[in-house]
């Protein structure tokens, strides 16, 4: 078993070692930053002419009022954390298809696999890769947003940039529920590379899957029915659990609130199932040559 | 009793309805240079993939250096080049050797230089892989395939793309190689080149085993003479009907015998019995090439 582990740790390693030489990753966390930082500035902008507008889904998050209260670190990270994750999603499946489909149109899955490292160890340090930059990519964008909080600070009278009523607990709570929810996303992705063996089928199945999931929801959302079933879906899931990300804790999780623990267990029975169809799938495949894309 | 490295026993994969490996069984003994030979399509690179647990068979079984099947311990005692080298094209040489030994559980810079230095592409070995031109991709896909100093090496048209000196000089490499005790498991289409480098070869056609022995062994029976005689029509005939002799043609102003050269005196004994005198006798080498030909019916296409 520590053998396993190992074996997946320094496959992770080297993973790594090959990834961060890509621009790939690199221009995905620059995207991510930078939309962070229009959507702290956007905020900024707001509270300065005393508006109110609520950012992420379901309206977690508002801006209007005292700078302290919002847009001071670390509360500014909750801002972005709750603005990020449809683009989060997005940019975290890229990166997953990216490392795992491009093995195959280059032709190196094979090479890889020659030199006896195992199937299962491989497409788990991929996972496990690409989990940790997801998350390594919001802290850079929270430390981002920390040092905006400093420059804005600088034109507000009498503000600090650590917010005196810093709700550091919560500010926690949110970037775990965060990066637990990108984990569906980053597990589909990886599903649908291996199912396509290809980056570019990967990347348009993924989005497609994502875009169709929105019409779909917009379509049905008018008919009682569907209220229910919406909850089965992996975005609608997702949405679910992180809206509660401002509103109670794990604890209140365990303790039996009814959506938070659906969108929970949802978006596990997602990660769980596509992981295990992800490596059955990869685990039994022939696998071919260059596929030259 | 000869070690064998490699035993395949009725080793078998079909995809739909293309049946890519029929009942392959072979032996590849230990420290030989194995030539796997076959016409386009014949199942090379199949049995390659097989042996190194890339694709999976449909029936039959095999064993690597003693285990059954492709275990990952065994895996990490080979090296391999299967088709086309395949590396990450933005990583320089180097790199792309440190990841694939880094993914081996090692660390050795050194082994890297020297093994950059041995395939000739210490000069570019910074330069990113997409830079390569191929001759010098397969070179860097030999060097892969030596990581780790292995026992057994599976080499799937090694000098591909390369020119005639690169080829020589893989050809060496491949030589040193066995000498050294490596076993060597050699698929390529240049027959000459297996010829030249290979104890023993397997030739398989459309998946089956047609042939496999030692090299000398298998063109022995082959083997040729070509003599003319002061009366070549009474020598055919005279040939012709004896049972001692294979086969015997006219050829040009000469005629051809089947015949083991170390046997040629006794033609000369049974023409001269009958008063017809040889008056030029040569051995004629028949090639790997010739015989390949002649088992697997193939008239010119054999590339793989």
């Amino acid at each position: 078993m520590f053998q396993m582990i190992g074996e997946v740790l320094t496959l992770t390693r080297w993973e790594w070692f090959k990834l961060r030489r890509r621009r790939v990753p690199w221009i995905l966390l620059a995207v991510s930053v930078l939309l962070l930082q229009i959507a702290y500035w956007v905020a900024y902008a707001v509270s300065r002419i005393g508006e109110d507008v609520t950012f992420g889904a379901g309206g977690r998050v508002s801006v209007g009022g005292d700078f302290h209260e919002v847009l001071a670190f670390p509360n500014s990270a909750g801002i972005g954390l709750a603005f990020s994750h449809g683009f989060s999603a997005i940019l975290i499946m890229i990166l997953a298809v990216s490392l795992t489909g491009s093995e195959y149109g280059w032709g190196t899955v094979r090479t890889v696999l020659a030199r006896g490292a195992g199937r299962w160890q491989l497409l788990a340090s991929k996972l496990i890769l690409v989990s940790i930059l997801g998350a390594a990519a919001l802290i850079a964008g929270t430390l981002a947003l920390a040092i905006s909080s400093l420059v804005a600070s600088l034109t507000v009278e009498s503000s600090d940039w650590i917010a005196a009523s810093a709700r550091w607990g919560e500010f926690a709570r949110i970037f775990g529920k965060t990066v637990y929810g990108l984990l569906p996303y980053v597990v589909l992705a990886v599903f649908f590379a291996v199912v396509t063996t290809s980056s570019g089928a990967a990347i348009g199945l993924g989005l497609g899957y994502v875009l169709a999931e929105n019409i779909v929801v917009g379509i049905l959302s008018s008919f009682e029915w569907f209220e229910r079933a919406s909850g089965f879906i992996l975005g609608q899931a997702v949405e679910v659990w992180l809206e509660s990300a401002d509103q109670m804790s794990l604890d209140a999780v365990s303790a039996g609130q009814p959506d938070a623990l659906q969108g929970f267990l949802v978006s596990l029975a997602y990660i769980v199932v596509l992981s295990g169809l992800a490596f059955w799938i990869f685990q039994r495949r022939d696998i071919a040559g260059a596929k030259g894309e | 009793m000869t070690d064998v490295v490699i035993e395949t026993n009725a080793l078998t994969k079909r995809y739909g309805r293309v049946l890519a490996v029929d009942r392959l069984s072979l032996q590849v003994p230990r420290g030989h240079v194995f030539g796997l030979l076959g016409p386009n399509g014949a199942g090379k690179t199949t049995v390659m993939g097989m042996l190194l647990g890339l694709v999976r068979p449909t029936s039959g079984s095999f064993s690597l250096l003693g285990t059954n099947g492709t275990g990952r311990d065994a895996l990490r005692r080979i090296g391999a080049i299967v088709e086309t080298p395949a590396f990450y094209p933005y990583l320089s040489g180097r790199r792309n050797l440190a990841y694939f030994q880094g993914v081996m559980g090692r660390n050795d810079p050194r082994e890297l230089d020297r093994l950059l230095e041995l395939v000739g592409l210490a000069g570019r070995a910074n330069d990113a892989f997409q830079t390569y031109s191929l001759g010098m991709k397969q070179r860097l896909g030999l060097a892969y395939a030596l990581l780790g100093d292995p026992e057994l090496l599976l080499l799937d048209e090694p000098t591909n793309g390369m020119d005639p000196a690169g080829m020589a000089e893989v050809r060496d490499l491949i030589r040193d190689l066995g000498s050294e005790g490596h076993t060597i498991l050699l698929s390529s289409h240049l027959l000459n080149e297996v010829e030249q480098v290979c104890d023993s070869v397997a030739i398989i056609a459309k998946g089956r085993l047609v042939v496999q022995g030692n090299v000398a062994d298998l063109l022995r029976p082959q083997e040729q003479v070509r003599l003319r005689t002061t009366d070549d029509a009474k020598a055919l005939t005279i040939l012709t009907a004896a049972d001692e002799i294979e086969a015997a043609r006219a050829e040009d102003d000469a005629l051809v015998v089947t015949i083991a050269h170390e046997r040629s005196s006794e033609l000369t004994a049974l023409l001269s019995k009958s008063e017809v005198y040889v008056t030029e006798i040569a051995p004629l080498q028949v090639s790997l090439e010739q015989y390949f030909l002649d088992v697997t019916g193939e008239n010119g296409e054999r590339s793989e």
